[in-house]
């Protein structure tokens, strides 16, 4: 008290001192709910001031007397304008309006801080709320496989693929954090509930310059529910075809020092079985529960602690069958995965509109999986992984005018990784930092430009640029470029793996391990012969991608909307095994090799229609076109053989060339969602189609080229009804499939699937309502 | 605006590295050369064909038995006549390869008493081998190398595709080139290791239904002992 009353008394003499032509403007800024906005941006137009308010959403600034106009703007909400002649000291108060729900969005993931949609000049999709509530959906592939240009693959768990590049080189972020534990390259992504999600992110294209490695093909980042201001409390149960039960408990906290928001989820299958004749079932028995917490503090006037913490545990049951000895045996396959994190981010933003933040964030990832065999319970096979991931990085946000903002960071990964397969335990540490700099042009021309470097213990560094331009050249009209580099390191099993298979009897070294494992067979006298001198293998390099974006996007008014992009990715250095050495089993060691260049490249648009009142119409269509360069240069030499009809081999020649694995040349969708204000209801009906796409190497040539590799293409139906009650209350019913399509190529797709779900959402406005009488004012 | 002109020659660049340009086929040497009756152009060089040694015969051979019953018996072919030769009967002449499983064994070395020899020869179509190679064969277990014909999944003639089809499939390329037992050169391809050659494609998830251990073979031998194989 005494130190705030001489701050002011020094504060006061400092004015009647030094000018008395200055005043000083005070005031405070508030937002939806009457909360107060802190880091708003006051600007005084005539005096060329920009400031920020504090925690509390107020600000002060001194100014010469006479005519001030004063913008105060926060992102999200409309800005407001006052032009007022200061002639004393003078307080005001701000009450800022949030902007509509279609111009609300605020993009992170583009440049690692709050930008509105317009200045972004990626390709970039956000995912509401209400558009994930509308689909029924229970986990995240549901409602990305539902994105214009993104597919669902099955490899070693359900992934993505987007630009026609899949899972391994698509970035998965929660509050722009990476989820870690992918398997061979496939984050499962049904490990990620839908509920407590406030929006999705999905850039398309590179965003390695901000984010590194994994983000070569694009970055989806998925950003959890914020409390408002007051209290909030959220549970819902949804129960679905093959047993499946989803529930779902959530509530949180806001005042103008802390929040709070938690959740809990509990998710179970009883599984599915698309192939009777096998014993094990396509889609296994399991059970999962996820839980986080994010707890917010503001600390002093400008200052903000963040804490976060999350848990997932999963146990999958199934059976299986294996061969020994030429007889099949049955045996119980278990499955247990656990993973967790834990974050701290301080926060700092200046009067000037500066900002740091310093984050330390732990993650750890373990998956068991063992086989026993039914008979005697004896253990067949035992497999671990487990993966911690400790990072430590900072950022500083520096506001350069009122158009020029320049965000850089910098940080230290430590990585160590335990597994069976693996040789004993390995550590890794990466050390980066980025740059960006993001221009605005009289709000027509966006350009965003800039770096990040990566340095690592054992592979080699990455330096990936990126440069995107946005020009709007009228309101309704825009056009977006850009061009970067992204790259994917090589993962684990690439570096470390140790692995032999115990009946075939061939050996797998990572890339890491392979001349010292090699020399350890020859010493063993287990090597019949090398394939090529272990001397001559090199340091495995990073994937690396240089990628292309264009498109344009026509908006008239808010009831029309069309959006084309061009894309076009080279990758180099792809990364394959290959055998390196033959053994005196008669088997090959194979290593990892830096060897194809591949290319996807291709057209996705866009329609947006709202016909009458309440209908909203989208319909979205990509072409894809992928190659491996090498494979068309061996079709164009005619080195290509495949056994044709009846078996006999023949040439395949380029114009057979079907391009990658698991590409589908078109997709589309089309979704008519119907929103009743007057009953509260809504019916949303979407329809998907996946075009036929390679599932293997069926005539031994290597490559797509046969009519027999292709999985014939299908639709899925789905239509989701939903009725509101009581203001608090939703009610849902799905079917999900209408048309029964199946796929055996897609175990993720059983058929037609019923969906039932009730939840009760009890907001602020609703608790509100029951205390006005005892509000606080402000 | 500047920046718009610059936007415009990006995209336009973009636009350009898009479209990939197509590498020129070499002209066939033949097309510009005339030959005189009686011979005929290859490789740019008149041949006389005339005296060319014969041609070759493809034939087939259906359904060998290759240890059916998994009893470690093995089913001994001759290619020069086309005939299985019952195990009592064989000598160092009769007979040139024999089955098992997906081992092929040769009448030679550790396997049998004749002079058969073989290579695998990979990246090669059966139809284009039109000469023998004259070096290169090996007998089996020469000098403790094993068959001549190597054994385990992507080593020989088969790759295994593993679970859940556990299909065994004939790798596309590999033709086998043999001395056999009287001589002459031979080349074979394997098309099937299953009962009546069927279309393995239409399993993908479960075993094929045809029973395995069932070789279809196509082969081809020069009788007059020269590496011609047109």
């Amino acid at each position: 008290m005494h130190l705030k009353l001489y701050i002011l008394s020094i504060f006061l003499l400092a004015i009647v001192f030094t000018n008395a032509n200055e005043v000083t403007i005070s005031g405070s800024v508030y937002g939806e709910n009457k909360s107060s906005l802190a880091f708003a941006k006051i600007h005084l137009i005539d005096a060329s001031i920009l400031t920020t308010t504090n925690t509390k959403g107020e600000f002060t600034v001194h100014t010469k007397k006479g005519k001030q106009k004063i913008i105060i703007s926060y992102i999200g909400y409309v800005p407001d304008t006052l032009s007022i002649d200061v002639i004393k000291d003078t307080s005001l108060i701000f009450f800022l309006k949030p902007e509509s729900i279609a111009l609300r969005d605020v993009i992170v993931t583009a440049s690692r801080s709050s930008k509105t949609n317009q200045s972004i000049s990626v390709p970039v999709i956000v995912v509401n709320q209400e558009d994930i509530q509308s689909s029924g959906v229970i986990r995240l592939n549901e409602i990305l496989e539902e994105q214009t240009g993104l597919q669902i693959v099955e490899d070693h768990g359900t992934g993505l693929q987007m630009q026609g590049l899949s899972a391994d080189y698509i970035e998965i972020l929660v509050d722009g954090e990476p989820i870690i534990g992918r398997n061979a390259g496939t984050l499962d992504l049904r490990r990620i509930s839908v509920n407590n999600i406030d929006k999705i992110e999905i850039i398309k294209g590179p965003v390695s310059s901000l984010y590194g490695s994994d983000a070569l093909a694009g970055v989806i980042n998925i950003i959890t529910s914020e409390p408002i201001n007051g209290w909030n409390a959220e549970t819902g149960y949804k129960f679905r075809s093959y047993n499946t039960h989803d529930l779902n408990l959530a509530g949180g906290y806001k005042n103008n020092k802390l929040s709070v928001q938690s959740s809990f989820n509990r998710l179970s299958s009883s599984g599915y079985d698309l192939q009777p004749e096998s014993i094990a079932l396509t889609s296994p028995k399991f059970k999962n529960y996820s839980a986080r917490i994010n707890m917010g503090f503001l600390i002093k006037e400008r200052s903000k602690l963040s804490l976060s913490s999350d848990v997932f545990n999963e146990t999958q049951l199934n059976q299986e069958s294996i061969l020994i000895d030429s007889d099949y045996k049955t045996g119980t396959y278990t499955e247990q995965v656990f993973n967790t994190s834990a974050k701290a981010t301080y926060k700092y933003w200046s009067k000037k509109g500066h900002q740091i933040q310093i984050t330390n964030r732990f993650t750890l990832y373990d998956n068991v999986s063992e086989i026993r065999l039914v008979e005697d319970n004896s253990d067949y096979s035992y497999e671990s992984f487990k993966q911690i991931l400790n990072s430590t990085y900072g950022q500083f946000d520096l506001e350069l005018k009122r158009n020029i903002q320049i965000i850089s960071g910098a940080g230290l990964d430590y990585e160590n990784v335990f597994s069976s397969r693996y040789n004993d335990e390995d550590a890794f540490v990466r050390g980066y930092f980025f740059s960006q700099l993001d221009w605005t042009f009289q709000d027509r021309l966006f350009l965003s430009t800039g770096f990040r470097f990566d340095g690592h213990s054992i592979y080699k560094e990455q330096f990936s640029p990126k440069t995107s331009i946005k020009y709007m050249p009228l309101k309704w009209l825009s056009f977006k470029a850009s061009i970067g580099s992204g790259y994917k390191a090589p993962d684990f099993r690439q570096l470390v793996l140790n692995f032999t298979n115990p009946i075939v009897g061939y050996s797998v070294f990572g890339n890491y391990l392979v001349k010292e494992s090699l020399s350890q067979l020859e010493e063993q006298g287990l090597i019949a012969s090398y394939l090529i001198d272990p001397e001559s293998i090199a340091i495995l390099k990073n994937e690396v991608s240089w990628a292309f974006n264009g498109g344009f996007a026509i908006e008239p008014n808010s009831k029309f909307m069309v959006e084309g992009n061009w894309f076009r990715n080279q990758i180099n250095n792809l990364i394959e095994t290959s055998a390196v050495a033959r053994k005196t089993n008669g088997q090959n060691v194979f290593t990892y090799f830096n060897i194809n260049k591949v290319i996807t490249q291709g057209i996705e648009t866009n329609i947006k229609i709202t016909p009458i009142e309440g209908f909203q119409i989208t319909a979205g269509y990509q072409f894809l076109d992928t190659k491996d360069l090498d494979a068309v240069k061996k079709y164009k030499n005619g080195e290509i053989i495949g056994r044709g009809t009846d078996n006999i081999q023949r040439k395949y020649n380029l114009s057979e060339y079907g391009g990658l694995y698991n590409k589908s040349k078109h997709t589309a969708n089309l979704k008519i969602i119907y929103t009743n204000e007057k009953y509260d209801f809504s019916i949303s009906v979407r329809n998907l189609y996946r075009g036929k796409f390679g599932f293997g190497d069926i005539n031994n040539s290597g490559y797509l080229d046969d009519e027999r590799e292709y999985a014939k293409g299908y639709y899925n139906l789905d239509i989701t009804l939903q009725k509101e009650l009581f203001e608090f209350i939703n009610i849902l019913f799905s079917i999900d499939n209408i048309t029964n399509a199946t796929n055996e190529f897609l175990p993720s797709m059983p058929g037609r699937i019923y969906t039932m779900g009730i939840s009760f959402q009890l907001n602020n406005n609703l608790i509100n309502k029951l205390k006005q009488n005892n509000n606080e004012t402000i | 605006m500047k920046l718009f002109k610059l936007s415009i020659i990006l995209f336009s660049a973009l636009l350009f590295a898009a479209s990939c340009d197509e590498e020129e086929q070499l002209p066939d040497p033949c097309d510009t050369v005339v030959c005189n009756a009686g011979e005929e152009c290859q490789n740019g060089t008149c041949v006389d064909t005339t005296t060319a040694p014969p041609l070759v015969t493809v034939k087939t051979a259906n359904d060998i038995p290759a240890d059916v019953n998994m009893n470690e018996t093995k089913t001994y072919f001759s290619l020069a006549t086309g005939q299985i030769i019952d195990s009592a009967d064989i000598s160092a002449t009769n007979w040139d390869i024999a089955f098992a499983g997906t081992s092929i064994f040769l009448n030679g070395g550790s396997s049998g008493n004749g002079t058969v020899t073989a290579q695998v020869l990979s990246a090669t179509l059966f139809t284009e081998l039109e000469t023998a190679p004259t070096t290169g064969y090996v007998t089996d277990d020469e000098s403790g190398t094993g068959l001549a014909i190597p054994t385990g999944s992507g080593n020989g003639w088969y790759s295994y595709v593993g679970p859940p089809t556990h299909k065994i499939e004939p790798i596309a390329g590999v033709v086998i080139m043999l001395k056999i037992a009287n001589g002459n050169y031979a080349k074979m391809e394997i098309l099937s290791y299953y009962q009546g050659n069927p279309d393995l494609s239409q399993y993908t998830v479960s075993p094929p239904v045809e029973p395995s251990r069932y070789y279809t073979i196509r082969y081809a031998v020069q009788t007059d002992g020269s590496t011609s194989l047109k």
